[in-house]
């Protein structure tokens, strides 16, 4: 054995004997690791699993109103239930299969589905490409090999084109007992919902990354703080640099290597054990499937590991340097510890601070606002790095010396703080990005909920296939007024023409961000349009301006007197008099009833009578179901904020448990001059709290920005749409207690413990 | 001031009991020095005295109060007010530089005296050194941070862990003759355990422990 493996072997021996004596060390470590590497995995399984049904909505240009799909999933739907029904003539419908990241339909009848005129090779191929696009397999191609209809049961039959009644009536009576008839109900404001919803997800998964990339490295950073009274005696004992850079290395990543592999292997664990749980909520929430536990774990080990070398890697060139210094422990941890900020660079911290939050201004794209995203939540960091031990320490010196106990526990929770910076990161990232989506989901919340009381002015809407004008001809027992529609092509892109009754008193109900002086005039007398958010944004429009639209009598030249929000919409629309558009619409998308509720029933059977496709509709639940919609669309993102917040303040707790067990000395010290051991913990706990709070005061105004800049450059460029920046302070301390609570819940928890080792006399003398 | 009598320690692992029916006394302004073979039981004896650790028979009396009756609080109380320790591993608060750190037990006992610890730190030789953050320090000077800290409060009683194992000769003598000088000008016990013979001649009692018992020198 060569003399360097000799040293080698013994430095690392000599590191891991001390595993002995404190084994809490590198087990708080793995621990650390551990819950990021489980956290990121949850966090990307249901990323994967919930993007899966995400793929449904590529087909919504093909006309599908309902899907049949299985009661339970005891009893799943087989082949021979969508054979037996196509051969009783339910040819309508077509099967498809989704796992987490296929979706496969049976393209043959799909293409035979379509009308005969459009029935070409070229249309065929249209359809191919576009299935293929969007990553849409026959479903000959996906069963085959090992995967068959035990392993992987059909998910569905989508119902292809309009059901008359007769059509939906035969279709319920024919299906087994196991299946049911349910609304396919992905229509294009939910698609764009989803949108938004994929979006989150990227975001919550972006973030999730960022903060495990924090956790990993201060866990790293206490393993090296743990490590230097050794290091600093095998270097004063001759070994080099080099062979301890290389034990630390190995240290590392033999403790990140069993952290991370166990933490992949009970995140997909856990993931599995709440799939069916997900499924269901996907199923009755979105319609949607969710099957994450079919993502490859060996593939996230595989990530896991390489991201654990990596880092390593990274440590061990930070740590180069610091061994040089390390022949003296004092020096060492100052150089670590008590780095002093110089004054002169907080001027060019707060500087670059008020750049980064004026730049914001400028931000043009979404890749632009994404990446700003990034670096607001680095500034952040920096600033948690940098400034929170000063403005803590500027705090702490404010205590008056005659209470010294307290005096004590701000001073130490100073030093603590700059010893648990990094894990302070993880947190902040989590409280900051938390409390900004919440501010910008309860924003949009207060905004939809208001444009859509104000938008919806009827007491009653009614939504029927029927092909003709009910408001017109064999007069309605009650007011119908129609809402005239026709989709046109501009520049290559579908605009919806929508109409907008004539009358004054309808003027209140159109919510406007912008419009001209004379918009109302100009728009009665056919001169003028409104157009949506959408259209504004993403044709660079606004109010002054002029478009040409596609009318009957040709290319007609409108004024733009007003922008309206039209959230959830991810068309481009205008709205038309209802003069204009009445004599060459192409739809009716509703009718808005005026009846009272003693004339509902009367209205009801009218309708009945003339369309039994139509649906009688009160305002109050069409605004209930909007708003459910809302809700459900931002639950997974919840759950993914929380889950990431937890794993941060977990990291953190295991942070600053490691660090309190370094000041034992201290603490026995207190209870040596008479401080009780209440008293003790009620210090400690005083000190975690003084930490927390400042972290959350500090992440309170990057929260704000992140909220600002998601409310008025992600949605902009995203969506093409925005709302005014609601900051509810209850939004707002909910977010900060929830963080703030996770913490000190988890920190207080250790503290029962702590009793037993005061009276330890090895430590005391 | 400090009254043992047939002092029983025994640990569950150990056959023997490490303090065997150990009695001392030491009257107020009197000192005494403890030396004996490592781990002979000296660091337990004085850990017994400050009642960090439980006896396993006996009795302790300090200032009137016998340690095994006391309740936890009054135990806590007992020692803020009567009891100043000079820790082995000085035990300093490393948030603090050193003119907190000795003030500190003062300030929770509630006898701060800004002039009287100046005079403390000045006869320590830390006079120009007590705005220093105590990780700054050497570990003489720590040292003597500790014992500072253990005198300012005015204790009745101070237990000393070989207060000058970390100093060198010169500091050592003018240390702990300030030590000693303290302790009688003040009327306060002061139990030192040391491996020094020349801190040990400072007593006015000398002890050598051996087997669980005192034998006076």
């Amino acid at each position: 054995m060569s003399r360097a493996m000799r040293v080698l072997i013994l430095a690392l021996g000599t590191q891991l004997a001390t595993y002995r004596q404190r084994f809490w060390e590198p087990l708080l470590i793995i621990v650390a690791i551990f819950i990021a590497s489980a956290g990121l995995t949850a966090v990307a399984l249901i990323n994967a699993g919930a993007s899966s049904q995400l793929k449904q909505f590529a087909l919504v240009d093909v006309p599908i109103n309902f899907h049949v799909i299985p009661r339970s999933e005891n009893s799943p739907l087989t082949r021979s239930d969508y054979a037996a029904l196509r051969r009783q003539g339910l040819n309508a419908l077509v099967a498809y299969t989704q796992t987490s990241d296929r979706l496969a339909v049976d393209t043959v009848p799909l293409f035979n589905l379509l009308p005969a005129a459009n029935r070409s090779t070229s249309q065929q191929n249209s359809i191919a490409q576009q299935a293929a696009l969007n990553g849409i397999e026959d479903i000959n191609q996906f069963y085959r090999d090992d995967v068959t209809l035990q392993t992987h049961p059909l998910s569905g039959l989508l119902v292809v084109g309009a059901l008359s009644p007769e059509q939906y009536k035969l279709l319920e009576e024919s299906l087994p007992a196991h299946l049911q008839l349910a609304p396919f109900t992905l229509t294009s404001s939910a698609s764009n919902l989803s949108d938004s919803f994929s979006l989150n997800l990227w975001a919550m998964g972006a973030l999730m990354v960022l903060v495990s990339i924090f956790i990993v490295f201060n866990a790293f950073n206490l393993l090296l703080a743990a490590r230097t009274p050794v290091l600093v005696k095998l270097r004063q004992l001759g070994v080099s640099q080099a062979i301890l850079l290389r034990v630390l290395q190995l240290e590392m990543f033999i403790l990140a290597l069993v952290g991370a592999v166990g933490g992949v292997i009970a995140g997909a664990s856990l993931v599995s054990a709440i799939t069916p749980v997900l499924s269901n909520i996907y199923r009755f929430l979105l319609d949607g499937q969710f099957s994450g536990g079919q993502f490859s774990t060996p593939r996230l080990m595989l990530l896991a590991v390489v991201f654990c070398a990596i880092a390593v890697m990274i440590m061990g060139l930070l740590i180069r340097q610091l061994l040089a210094h390390s022949l003296a422990r004092r020096s060492y941890l100052v150089a670590v510890f008590k780095q002093r900020f110089k004054p002169v660079y907080n001027f060019w911290l707060l500087l670059s601070l008020a750049a980064v939050a004026l730049g914001a201004w400028l931000v043009a794209s979404q890749l632009q606002a994404l990446l700003y995203i990034g670096l607001v939540l680095i500034a952040g960091c920096t600033t948690v790095v940098l400034l929170m031990p000063q403005l803590m320490s500027l705090v702490a010196r404010r205590i008056s010396t005659t209470k010294p106990l307290l005096h004590w526990s701000m001073h130490n929770a100073v030093s603590l703080s700059q010893r648990t910076r990094l894990a302070a990161c993880a947190f902040f990232i989590a409280l900051a990005a938390n409390i900004g989506m919440n501010v910008m989901v309860d924003s949009f919340r207060q905004a939809t909920e208001q444009w859509l009381e104000q938008r919806l002015f009827a007491p009653f809407y009614v939504y029927t296939d029927f092909e003709g004008d009910l408001s017109k001809g064999e007069a309605a027992p009650v007011p119908l007024l129609a809402r005239y529609g026709k989709d046109v092509r501009v520049n290559g892109q579908t605009l919806e023409l929508r109409s907008f009754p004539d009358g004054i008193e309808y003027q209140q109900y159109l919510m406007l961000d912008d419009q001209s002086p004379w918009a109302w005039s100009a728009f009665h007398a056919q001169r003028g349009v409104f157009i949506n958010q959408q259209f504004a944004y993403r044709e660079g429009l606004s109010t002054g301006d002029t478009v040409s639209l596609p009318l009957t009598s040709g290319l007609q030249a409108f004024e733009i007197v007003g922008v309206y929000p039209d959230y959830g919409n991810p068309k481009a629309q205008v709205l038309l008099p209802e003069a204009l558009l009445s004599n060459e619409y192409a739809l009716i998308s509703a009718y808005a009833a005026f009846a009272s509720s003693s004339e509902e029933a009367a209205l009801e059977s009218w309708l009945n009578e003339h369309s039994e496709s139509a649906r009688l509709i009160p305002r109050s639940t069409l605004i209930e179901q909007s708003m459910m919609v809302f809700s459900r669309t931002f639950l997974t993102t919840d759950t993914l904020n929380l889950v990431t917040m937890l794993v941060a303040a977990l990291s953190f707790f295991v942070s600053i448990t490691l660090l309190v067990m370094d000041i034992k000395p201290q603490l026995l010290l207190l209870r040596s001059v008479g401080v009780s051991p209440f008293r003790i913990k009620l210090s400690l706990f005083s000190q975690y709290c003084f930490i927390a709070v400042s972290c959350a005061l500090l992440a309170l105004p990057f929260a704000l920005l992140l909220a600002w800049l998601l409310v008025n450059k992600v949605n902009r460029f995203a969506f093409h749409w925005t709302y005014p920046l609601i900051l509810d302070p209850m939004i707002i301390m909910q977010s900060l207690l929830i963080g703030l609570g996770l913490l000190l819940l988890l920190m207080a928890l250790p503290l029962g413990r702590l009793q037993a080792r005061f009276y330890s006399q090895q430590e005391a003398l | 001031m400090i009254a043992v009598s047939d002092l029983l320690k025994h640990y569950p692992d150990s056959s023997s009991p490490i303090i065997d029916q150990l009695s001392l006394n030491v009257i107020a302004g009197q000192s005494v020095s403890i030396q004996g073979a490592s781990g002979c039981g000296k660091s337990t004896l004085l850990a017994l005295l400050a009642g960090f650790e439980q006896s396993s028979g006996g009795t302790i009396v300090i200032a009137g109060h016998a340690l095994e009756r006391l309740s936890q609080e009054a135990a806590d109380s007992f020692r803020m007010h009567h009891l100043g320790v000079i820790f082995q591993q000085f035990n300093l608060l490393d948030c603090f530089n050193v003119w907190d750190n000795v003030a500190f037990t003062a300030r929770l006992k509630g006898n701060y005296n800004a002039s009287r610890q100046q005079t403390l730190l000045n006869n320590l030789g830390l006079a120009d050194r007590h705005k220093a953050p105590v990780s700054m320090l050497s570990g003489g000077e720590q040292q003597r941070v500790a014992i500072a800290r253990a005198l300012n409060h005015l204790p009745d009683v101070v237990l000393a862990d070989e207060p000058t194992g970390n100093l060198d000769e010169q500091t050592s003598d003018i240390v702990s003759q300030l030590l000693f000088n303290y302790c009688q000008e003040q009327g306060a016990a002061l139990v030192v355990v040391t491996h020094s013979s020349d801190v040990a001649r400072r007593a006015q009692t000398q002890y050598r422990l051996h087997q669980g018992r005192l034998a006076q020198e």
